[in-house]
């Protein structure tokens, strides 16, 4: 069969009307110095947003929890609207509106009738300010500016109320780091501000979770309560960004659950903090644990089987708890789905793109179902990427040797994967559809961020069952692009 | 009719409520810092304009974010190249990496016929003189390099960057082939082609003769933007994007102009009328096709009858939606833009009635409390307000819109029928079964005997009376005591009883105060004053209900 006959989501490729790159209405050859991304002053199709993103979502995670942006209106809106697409919730989102005056006086006017603007209207708990490239450079002086704001927020609505609103600052510049690293940022800045004190042990163990969806959320959740460990799971976005449709709602919408405040104060009395991404929760951990001596557990997003069992085994050596029995049963099932499945999934070639922390532990996964990954692109640059993918292969006993990107753009990728003579798999999100048209291979879409399907932010890939769901989306890929015809194919 | 939302002194001016003196609301001035605005910035005005011209490569001088944003226009990914500011290039300056970059961006992709670099805040900030290596870099390339200056902080939304777009297609691309006027052509000024739009435009312009020879910029290349000076008429769609261009052309080529749109029959028919009477063509055949439309919609206009629609778009859609919205049979009680310009909102109360509330700039609050308070039947706007308006349970129509074409005749048939799905989706019908929940509460000291004053009472017994059975489902109790309806802190206590009872259709006590009449008409709460046995009371009002005997949620299609 030509691979122009193999049809893509059902329809025969020739049919298909697939909009091209409007630059390439033929394939091209590059000129070869310019393919790696090290090698260009130019970026092509970025791979990776900046750290306002990071830092919003975290706050989005806050019960009643409204970010603030000092910046232009766009850093504000376009993160509103990525939220939007990726999770069909509201935002809420508050900006400073920098214009020219901004620009050339400073925000720090913006800042304190901002501050004062959003809590007369919203009452919110949390504030969390980010900070942009525009008042980085500028060089407001946000220390003295939040000073200044909560000095006008007691004038105009007393002190008891303005000093329930707990005001934090997450420095964000977008033209350092990523959306992962405001992430990281913000997990730190949230504890430091608010986890002054120790007040006695609380036998809780802190979650940070990272950049993962609510479905993912509410799966270590359920792993947290059959383990029988009380958890506190900073920047809960489970239920403010996947929230029910149940009229009357309050007038400000106000979205349900999220971490509150208090239970932020409470992290320094945990037993442990487990932060399940490094690149997106670790500096938190790291924190409370030189302060105040709360142990820091890092360790790869439990996805797969060997990423379930060593999130599983920290908790129970945290918590000094026997795993029960059912959750045995469930990785019982993940395993016998792999066994079942293998046949499938063997000697296939895969490339996966996504955030560090989604690429390193859906790798470690592929390579339990014996995949073979070609190339390998983190977002975000990182220290320990590479370190960390030669570790799960050494785990794995993989000696193959992919291309890994660390920090690229998607163009280096694309380029890479064109070249390939066989590839059957693409593992990524949403920025990588294209990508998957053009070389007409199927995209299993994991990570952020994913709008051009519904339901992936609603369930889990992480845990065992998360793991089923996974391992399930990666085989149905494949038959439906190995087998397109139903009749004569029986699993 | 009174004012539905609270209007703070800092947005005196933006709200006005459409009366016999006409005000218009304020317009096209600064936000208010600290709330959740739903504008954007020029750079997202920038890229509204010009992403869809095809054959040019996208340079975004600034951040990752910037870039990564702004490769998406209109639910769209476009492939975009940018210069990946970093801190480095903060402090020594990115002049170096910016020329490097267009050169590297040309090698890359050697069959672009332009460059555009798009300059943002922090290209701005850091002072860079973007024009000067845009013009080395075209000099050494041979093909036109444009800075698009729209830095995010510039002007109140994202209008200045559409003014800034439009100067660099004036500046660079448009009038660069030379060449006479050509008959039968005309250009579309404000168009962007969404779900076909343009398509639909383009056959009936056809169906007069004419050719549209650059869509600015749904359809639009380096080639056809050089021409674009050769049209014999300008059309200009979209006011906020398309008016600049013309007035523009209008002084340097003498091209005329003609405003127009394409959004419902008559405007369709009538501007079709102007454009073939400019031509003097012939055009008889348009009423004839504007009536088969009208027929085909007619059904599902017939179910929009006397349903209220609230509208609320980034500019000019505003003014030419109204007019097809009120052809649909649609009342309009709300006219709302970010951006809006005195001239949309003349055009809007056009074809506003008494009571229609105009928002400029209107913050996600002021929105919220419309839709909470006046509960319109559709809300129609963009991705950032959709998913509130479903978490207030009210439909929502999408743009730029996400099925079919919404231009032209056959693309209104497909506006009455996607509007007429969206008010009458099953999903709705769902939603209001569960806020009908049957629940009541029962003012009792006891819990035997209904014997309590709203005002006084301090327990209320709550019960779900699913199926015609009574079931109580818990005893709620309020902090308050005695009070007097005179006394000004009673509105309070009553509001936080009321807030107590949000779940419930109906309350029984023994009498109730004036004072909280009113405020249980606000929220849909019957009181019913009455004394006598509970199981007496609810059985009476079982009885009085017969619907009650549907509710068992989930129970419905169940017999024993």
């Amino acid at each position: 069969m030509r691979l122009s006959e193999i049809p893509v989501e059902g329809i025969p490729y020739d049919q298909l009307k697939i909009e091209k790159y409007t630059c390439t209405p033929e394939y091209a050859e590059r000129p070869a110095d310019l393919i790696p991304s090290g090698a260009r002053a130019v970026v092509v199709n970025p791979n990776r947003t900046c750290m306002p993103l990071g830092a919003m979502w975290a706050t989005m995670g806050l019960h009643k929890g409204i970010p603030f942006v000092q910046g232009a209106q766009g850093c504000t809106t376009y993160v509103r609207y990525t939220f939007s697409r990726v999770f069909k919730e509201p935002a809420t989102i508050a900006t400073a509106s920098f214009h020219e005056d901004a620009a050339v006086f400073g925000g720090r006017r913006n800042l304190i009738e901002g501050i004062r603007n959003l809590v007369v209207r919203y009452r919110p708990e949390v504030i969390g300010i980010c900070t942009t490239c525009s008042s980085e450079i500028i060089g407001d002086d946000m220390v003295s500016n939040i000073k200044a704001a909560k000095a006008k927020l007691r004038e105009e609505i007393g002190r008891e109320a303005a000093d329930a609103v707990d005001i934090v600052l997450i420095n964000t510049p977008s033209f350092a780091g990523s959306h992962v690293e405001g992430y990281d940022r913000a997990s730190r800045a949230f504890v430091e501000t608010l986890a002054t004190r120790q007040t006695g042990p609380n036998h809780k163990v802190n979650i940070i979770p990272g950049l993962l969806y609510p479905g993912d959320i509410r799966e270590i959740k359920h792993l947290l309560r059959h383990m029988g460990v009380e958890g506190i799971t900073l920047f809960d976005i489970s239920d403010p960004f996947d929230a029910p449709l149940r009229p009357p709602q309050k007038f400000p919408y106000e979205p349900p659950g999220g971490t509150t405040a208090t239970e932020i104060r409470d992290m320094a009395n945990s037993l442990a903090t487990m932060a399940l991404q490094p690149h997106a929760g670790q500096a938190g951990a790291r924190y409370l644990e030189r302060k105040y001596g709360v142990r820091a557990l890092v360790g790869q997003t439990p996805v797969g089987v060997q990423g379930t069992d060593d999130f599983i085994r920290g908790l129970s050596e945290v918590a000094g708890l026997p795993v029960p029995e059912d959750l045995l049963d469930e990785r019982g099932r993940l395993v016998d789905s792999l066994a079942d499945t293998f046949h499938h999934t063997m000697m296939k070639k895969v490339a996966v793109m996504g955030d560090p922390d989604v690429v390193l532990s859906v790798t470690r996964f592929v390579l339990e179902m014996g995949m073979e990954p070609v190339a390998l692109a983190g977002s975000s640059v990182s220290k320990t990427f590479v370190h960390s993918l030669r570790e799960i292969f050494e785990e794995g006993e993989f000696t193959g040797d992919p291309l890994v990107i660390n920090g690229g753009d998607l163009f280096e990728f694309e380029e890479y994967l064109k070249k390939l003579s066989r590839l059957d798999l693409v593992i990524g999100n949403s920025k990588a559809v294209d990508i998957a048209k053009e070389l007409q291979i199927p995209l299993v879409r994991v990570g952020f961020p994913i709008y051009d399907r519904f339901g992936y932010q609603k369930r889990a890939i992480v845990g065992y069952r998360g793991g089923e769901i996974l391992l399930a989306d990666i085989v149905n890929s494949i038959l439906g692009y190995q087998y397109p015809d139903d009749r004569t194919h029986q699993l | 009719m009174e004012m539905p939302i609270e209007v703070t002194p800092d947005r005196a001016g933006h709200v006005v409520l459409q009366d016999a003196a006409c005000e218009l609301p304020m317009s096209e001035t600064a936000t208010l810092p600290g709330v959740v605005s739903q504008r954007a910035c020029a750079l997202y005005g920038a890229r509204w304009m010009l992403a869809a011209v095809q054959d040019v490569i996208h340079l975004v001088h600034g951040p990752v974010g910037c870039a990564y944003n702004a490769g998406t226009v209109r639910r769209k990914s476009y492939q975009v190249f940018t210069t990946c500011l970093d801190e480095q290039d903060v402090i020594f300056g990115g002049r170096g990496k910016l020329a490097r970059s267009i050169e590297e961006a040309v090698r890359l992709r050697p069959d672009a016929s332009g460059v555009m670099v798009y300059v943002t805040c922090t290209a701005a900030l850091i002072g860079e003189y973007v024009e000067a290596i845009c013009r080395e870099a075209a000099v050494r390339l041979g093909i036109p390099v444009a800075p698009v200056t729209c830095p995010g902080f510039c002007g109140v939304g994202q209008g200045q960057g559409q003014d800034a777009a439009a100067a660099t297609l004036l500046e660079y691309f448009v009038g660069r082939e030379a060449g006479d006027v050509e008959a039968g052509t005309v250009n579309l000024l404000g168009e962007f082609d969404v779900q076909g739009d343009l398509g639909e435009i383009e056959r009936l312009l056809a169906r007069l003769g004419l050719k549209v020879q650059c869509a600015v910029s749904g359809r639009a290349d380096v080639a056809s933007l050089g021409r674009a000076h050769r049209a014999a008429l300008n059309v200009v769609h979209c006011r906020r994007t398309g008016q600049n261009l013309a007035d523009a052309m209008e002084r340097e080529f003498g091209t005329p102009q003609l405003k127009a749109s394409f959004f419902g029959l008559r405007e369709t028919a009538a501007s079709l009328e102007k454009i073939a009477g400019f031509f003097g063509l012939a055009a008889e055949w348009i009423a004839g096709q504007a009536e088969g439309a009208r027929a085909s919609a007619a059904p599902y206009v017939a179910s929009l009858a006397g349903k209220r629609v609230a509208l609320f778009f980034g500019a000019s859609r505003m003014g030419s939606m109204a007019g097809a919205f009120r052809e649909l049979g649609l009342e309009m009680v709300l006219a709302g833009s970010q951006f809006g310009c005195q001239g949309d909102y003349q055009e809007v109360r056009r074809c506003s009635g008494g009571g229609t509330v105009f928002i400029d700039d209107a913050n996600e609050l002021e929105l919220s409390e419309f839709l909470h308070r006046r509960r319109p039947d559709l809300l129609v706007g963009g991705t950032r307000e959709k998913y509130l308006a479903h978490k207030l349970g009210i439909p929502f129509l999408i743009f730029p819109q996400e099925t079919s074409a919404f231009a032209g005749f056959s693309g209104f048939v497909n506006l009455a029928r996607d509007t007429a799905a969206l008010l009458n989706a099953p999903v709705w019908r769902l939603v209001q079964r569960q806020h009908a929940a049957p629940r009541v509460a029962v003012a009792t000291r006891e819990g035997t005997m209904v014997d309590s004053h709203f005002g006084r009472a301090t327990r209320f017994a709550v019960f779900d009376l699913p199926g015609g059975v009574a079931r109580e489902v818990g005893v709620r109790e309020t902090g308050a005591g005695d009070f007097n309806c005179e006394d000004g802190s009673a509105r309070s206590s009553l509001a936080d009883k009321l807030a107590l009872l949000a779940d419930c259709r109906a309350v029984f006590c023994q009498a109730a105060g004036h004072c909280i009449r009113d405020l249980a008409a606000e929220r849909d709460l019957a009181i019913i004053e009455t004394d006598g046995k509970v199981e007496d009371v609810l059985a009476d009002y079982i009885r009085r209900h017969p619907s009650l005997a549907g509710t068992r949620p989930g129970e419905g299609g169940w017999k024993k």
